[in-house]
This record gives C-alpha cells, sequence and structure tokens, in this order.
C-alpha cells in the first residue's frame, strides 16, 4: 500500500523553483516511508530479517487459516502460548489489545494479531476462542498437532515447547514468551520480549504499519 | 520494576463494592512482617487465575511462607518463573523462606500465586480474600482488589512511561 504513495514522489526534476524545491523536501519528510531504524523501535531488531513462514493451521471457527496468505499486507504480530498461562499470555494479549483500541483506525485495522496454541491437548476451540475473543474478538488462534507448531517456531528461531507434568489439570507449558512482528514485506524486523510494554506497542505499531520496507 | 500505585488507586477506586473501606494500596501488618502491593487480575479462563503481592520481613528472624487459600476456590500455590533456553515455564516452589530485612516481590513474569481449579471466578471490581499462611507470623488475611489483565500490565510500567 504505502510503495505506490511514495512512487507520486519521484516526478522529474526538470526546472525546480526553490520554493517547489522546498516543498519537496518538506513533503518528503514528512512521509513515514523510509524503515525505521532499528535504534528508533522498542523491539528487539532480528539481525537478519525472518521471512514469513507459510504454514496452515485451524482457526478455533474451524476455518482453515492460510497464515501466508491470510495476513500478506498486514503487519502480522504471532505469539505462541496456552490458556492455562497464568500471566505472560494474557499479558501480552490485553497490552496489545489495550493499545489497538487507543490508536487511529488507520493504524489498528493494518494489525492482525495470531495466537498459536502450545498446548492443543487442553486448548480446544471452545476454550481458546472464548479466552483469545474477551482480549479482542479479531484476534485469530490457531490449533495444531504440537510436533507441526513447533516445526513452526524452530522456523522462527523460537524453542519448541515442551510440557511438564502428566496430571491433566495442573501440567504446565514452556514456551518462548516473544511476539514476532511481521511487516508488510512478509517479513519479521523486529520481536517483542516478555516485558514490552503499552507505551512500546503504541510506539513501535504505528512505525511499523507506515514504514515501507525495502521490497524484493 | 516498581509498582505504579497512582494506577492501581484510579483502577479500584472506580471499581470497588460500596461497602469496602479498604484501600488498594492496603498495607498489612503480622509481627514483623508487612504485606503491601496486593492485586489479582480477573482469570482469563473459568479454572486459572492469578495472584499477586508482597512480603517484607522487617523482623531478626526468617518466615516461611507455607500456604495460601482463597475465595476463588480450588487450590492456590507460590510458583516461580524459570527461563530455561528461550522459553518461559512456571514451576511450584513449595514453602518460600523470607528472610530477615528480605522482601519477596511477586510480579507477572516472577514469583506469582497460581490458583487452580477456580471454583468462584473473580470478576473487575471483586475483592478476593485471601489467607497467607506463615510458619512464624501465622495466618494473614488480605482483601485483594480484582483488576483486568491491561490495568495488571499497566502497574508494571514506569510513571514516566505513562504518556500516550
Amino acid at each position: 500500500m504505502a510503495n505506490k504513495r511514495s512512487n507520486t514522489m519521484m516526478k522529474p526534476f526538470g526546472r525546480l523553483s526553490i520554493t517547489s524545491m522546498i516543498a519537496v523536501i518538506g513533503a518528503a519528510a514528512c512521509i513515514p516511508d523510509a524503515p525505521p531504524r532499528p535504534d528508533e523501535l522498542r523491539g528487539t531488531s532480528y539481525p537478519a530479517p525472518l521471512e514469513k513462514p507459510d504454514f496452515s493451521l485451524i482457526r478455533t471457527n474451524g476455518d482453515t487459516f492460510d497464515f501466508r496468505a491470510e495476513t500478506d499486507g498486514f503487519v502480522t504480530l504471532l505469539f505462541f502460548g496456552y490458556t492455562h498461562c497464568p500471566d505472560v499470555c494474557p499479558i501480552h494479549m490485553a497490552n496489545i489489545a489495550a493499545v489497538l483500541r487507543n490508536l487511529p483506525p488507520d493504524v489498528s485495522r493494518a494489525v492482525k494479531v495470531v495466537m498459536v496454541s502450545t498446548d492443543p491437548d487442553r486448548d480446544t476451540p471452545d476454550r481458546f476462542g472464548p479466552w483469545l475473543a474477551q482480549f479482542d474478538p479479531s484476534f485469530v488462534g490457531l490449533i495444531g498437532p504440537i510436533e507441526e507448531v513447533n516445526a513452526i517456531q524452530s522456523r522462527l528461531q523460537l524453542p519448541p515447547a515442551s510440557k511438564y507434568g502428566d496430571d491433566p489439570g495442573s501440567y504446565t507449558v514452556g514456551h518462548s514468551a516473544r511476539v514476532i512482528a511481521f511487516t508488510a514485506d512478509n517479513r519479521a524486523h523486529v520481536s517483542y520480549p516478555f516485558g514490552t510494554r503499552q507505551n512500546d506497542w503504541a510506539h513501535d505499531l504505528p512505525l511499523l504499519v507506515k514504514a515501507e520496507w525495502e521490497t524484493r | 520494576m516498581r509498582l505504579n500505585w497512582m494506577a492501581l488507586a484510579a483502577a479500584a477506586v472506580s471499581c470497588s463494592s460500596p461497602d469496602s473501606s479498604d484501600s488498594p494500596a492496603q498495607i498489612t501488618r503480622s509481627g514483623t512482617l508487612e504485606i503491601t502491593d496486593a492485586y489479582a487480575p480477573a482469570p482469563a479462563s473459568a479454572d486459572v487465575g492469578s495472584l499477586y503481592f508482597t512480603v517484607i520481613n522487617h523482623g531478626g528472624e526468617a518466615d516461611t511462607l507455607v500456604a495460601i487459600e482463597t475465595s476463588a476456590g480450588g487450590t492456590a500455590s507460590l510458583h516461580d518463573m524459570v527461563r530455561i533456553d528461550g522459553t518461559m515455564r512456571m514451576q511450584a516452589t513449595g514453602a518460600v523462606e523470607v528472610a530477615p530485612s528480605h522482601t519477596l516481590r511477586m510480579a507477572p513474569g516472577g514469583y506469582h500465586v497460581m490458583i487452580e481449579h477456580v471454583t468462584v471466578r473473580p470478576e473487575v471490581g471483586d475483592t478476593l480474600d485471601v489467607i497467607v499462611t506463615f510458619a512464624r507470623a501465622g495466618q494473614v488475611e488480605l482483601r485483594v482488589p480484582i483488576l483486568t489483565y491491561s490495568d495488571v500490565a499497566r502497574l508494571l510500567e514506569d510513571p514516566g512511561d505513562r504518556r500516550h
């Protein structure tokens, strides 16, 4: 989307008056199209961007969700967690939801949030769906076999989720606490650890949405 | 990590029940122990919840937190968050000693009370009744405000961060 906007700036420079030159420079300075530098973002920058993985899992509403196709063109926040998680998972989701509610609609509409369960045995669609919807009904919850989920995590340089304990009522699941942010170029330049605050999201999301990343 | 008590006060004042005279930043003392910063998010699911508070031992002898009960029912136990190979997972700690002049601070991402098999799911604005049992100080009763997860997260922000 942003690509089209910047092309209009590349008009021939022919006979430029000082005024129009200033106007051009001024306009260029206002267009936040350049990718943010790593030090402008509060998230953790990847040394080399991650390619958006191609996978399909089942949504809590029963539909198949083709991750790459469904999130194409959006800033996509991808997180792996589970509903028996006492604070890391609900706090990430609550923080992102609260910030999206307060951002301008043109920014929040350009963001998709996808959470993949790391506890498919207990996170049934009936449990996971309402759990996620209480934060924001637009958030997408995905469920799939744990081997498949861990294979996706591995492609994203995340450690596999692992189960500790056998009691179905009280086992716990160790998992990465990092949210990966894919941008419109279908790559992730940055990720967000647990401890990311609402003001960090509010700072970074508009930059991620408005930036024009180099296309290949 | 410093809690923002202005935020908690604002969050709790707007939702405390009329008969509740408890201040949200309530400090409970029992002998040489001081318990402060107690709060709990409204559980995100029907059966699992969490609870946080801070124990300061002003005395000359160690005390040990041995048990926790809450009005949410089920079982309540102290957990820590362990970071291994890039993952975070919680782990039951059993009884935890608070040494003289030491503080046991619970907060999201660290020590927390895990409430499992919740039978009475508290909602935002409710108060959770909690009994904490120490080996020396005995039982201490707390009335804990129930907040949204978003408000709990905002308690962890530095006051100077609250700009937007």
